[in-house]
């Protein structure tokens, strides 16, 4: 009876709430009628100050660099807050020890897959890790860049464990590895922050050579940037898969047939 | 009201359906191929927009990130078997 | 109808907010929240649209630069928006696991009624 009291409830008040925001958002613009100015400003001029041809990433990365380093922050915070959450109590904090055991839980996972199917996946698994590496790499050229990649990359890890069985992907995820790598990518991040106020006179300003629009080293920071964000976001998403996949070796190991 | 007009309204409307569907759908594991998608239709939508960098990132969170952490969250929590 | 993505974002708000309010598991409700912030993504981006022959934001010659273009900035928004909201709900799943290893139990309804000593 209180369920449907809430339901109800909740429909009115949802409803309520519907007109509300209609009749506030229709005072916007209409739809495909952007006035600018802001954005027209940054489409102008931002091949021509910073030699970059995606625009997007300009304002990510150089304009409004200031944001994604908080949203840097924001994701190192959340991979440290998953990896707490769901540590085992009294276990050693020795990450080396730590992982090891966590292989050895992994190899009585049995592997779900025949020859055939690892074979292909694993092949795909190396296709993906190539595309996340272009995404990354061309984040200042075409669509795409550094988060892109790195969930990309992330993805393909996936593949690993999927088609490769537990032990496999325990084995080619070491947290030793992906955290300092993960924690790396941050810092350098700000490294190149620092740097730019020193010669720069900004917080992340553009200090590196501009270069020439439409090759791979042109566009200063933007590039370094969209490399370490790549870094930084694929490690990280490849430590959350695995605090996932090794908590559930831990609920339901299983012998091997 | 040419045609890319019509196409992206019943994209949109496809997206609402889709959503509702989405919340209304109790079984989890269902949910996860409908919210899979979602995300797919919505990366659809984001490239029709003009914005391609955005569509990317929609593919690869949404459509890969995310429903693989829910599945393995359902696997956890769900059984004792995977 | 020029408002029509504006009235399918409140349309997504609305529905993940009866989701999460009705819902009667856990995992169910951080996919509700994943609707919400769905339909912000489609207010940002149909925010800064314009119709053809405005092009996205990617100019390769510099001629382009002069042609009309979306808006890159609400896009970049958009962009961080994504990545902070897989990160929330890769730790409110987390969370989840937890409640279900101490509790058992993932309905929000029985939750709220802990008499844990």
């Amino acid at each position: 009876m209180m369920e449907r009291f809430r339901q109800i409830v909740a429909l009115v008040l949802g409803m309520g709430l519907f007109t509300l925001l209609i009749w506030g958002w229709s005072a916007l613009p209409n739809f495909g009628n952007y006035p600018g100015p802001n954005g027209d400003i940054v489409n102008r001029s931002a091949r021509a100050e910073r030699q970059v041809q995606n625009a997007v990433a300009a304002v990510v990365f150089d304009y409004r660099g200031f944001d994604t380093m908080g949203e840097e922050f924001i994701f190192l915070a959340t991979v440290m807050g998953v990896s707490l959450l769901l540590r085992k109590p009294g276990r050693t904090t020795d990450e080396q020890a730590e992982g090891e055991q966590v292989i050895r839980k992994a190899a009585n996972q049995p592997v779900d897959s025949n020859d055939a199917a690892r074979t292909s996946g694993l092949v795909f698994v190396g296709l993906l890790v190539v595309l996340g590496a272009y995404v990354a790499l061309h984040g200042h050229l075409s669509p795409g860049g550094g988060f892109q990649g790195g969930a990309i990359v992330a993805g393909g890890w996936l593949l690993i464990y999927l088609v490769g069985g537990s032990e496999m992907f325990h084995r080619l995820s070491s947290v030793v590895i992906l955290d300092r790598v993960e924690a790396l990518g941050v810092a350098a991040f700000i490294l190149c922050g620092l740097v730019g106020w020193l010669l720069d006179g900004r917080f992340l300003g553009n200090w590196m050579p501009l270069g020439q629009a439409g090759r791979l080293g042109s566009a200063g920071t933007i590039f370094a940037l969209n490399v370490l964000v790549g870094i930084t976001v694929g490690a990280g998403f490849i430590l959350l898969l695995r605090e996932f996949i090794k908590h559930l070796d831990e609920v339901a190991p299983r012998r091997r047939p | 009201m040419n045609s890319l007009t019509i196409f992206m309204n019943a994209l949109l409307v496809l997206v609402a359906v889709t959503g509702l569907l989405v919340a209304l759908a109790r079984n989890p594991r269902r949910q996860v191929f409908l919210g899979s998608l979602f995300g797919t239709e919505l990366a659809l939508l984001f490239f029709l927009w003009q914005a391609p960098d955005v569509a990317v990132a929609e593919l690869a969170v949404g459509g890969l990130v995310l429903p693989a952490l829910v599945l393995l969250t359902l696997a956890r929590v769900e059984g004792r078997s995977k | 109808m020029n408002h029509f993505p504006e009235v399918i974002a409140a349309w997504l708000f609305v529905v993940g907010l009866y989701g999460i309010v009705t819902s009667r598991h856990l995992v169910h409700l951080v996919m509700c929240l994943g609707i919400i912030q769905a339909g912000t993504y489609l207010l940002l981006i149909a925010g800064g649209y314009r119709f053809p022959p405005a092009a996205a934001p990617i100019f390769e010659t510099a001629e382009q630069t002069t042609l009309t273009s979306v808006d890159p900035i609400v896009q970049a928004l958009t962009l961080t928006d994504i990545v902070v909201g897989a990160a929330v709900t890769a730790l409110l799943l987390a969370i989840t696991i937890q409640i279900h290893k101490s509790t058992g139990n993932l309905d929000p309804q029985e939750l709220r009624l802990m008499h844990r000593p």
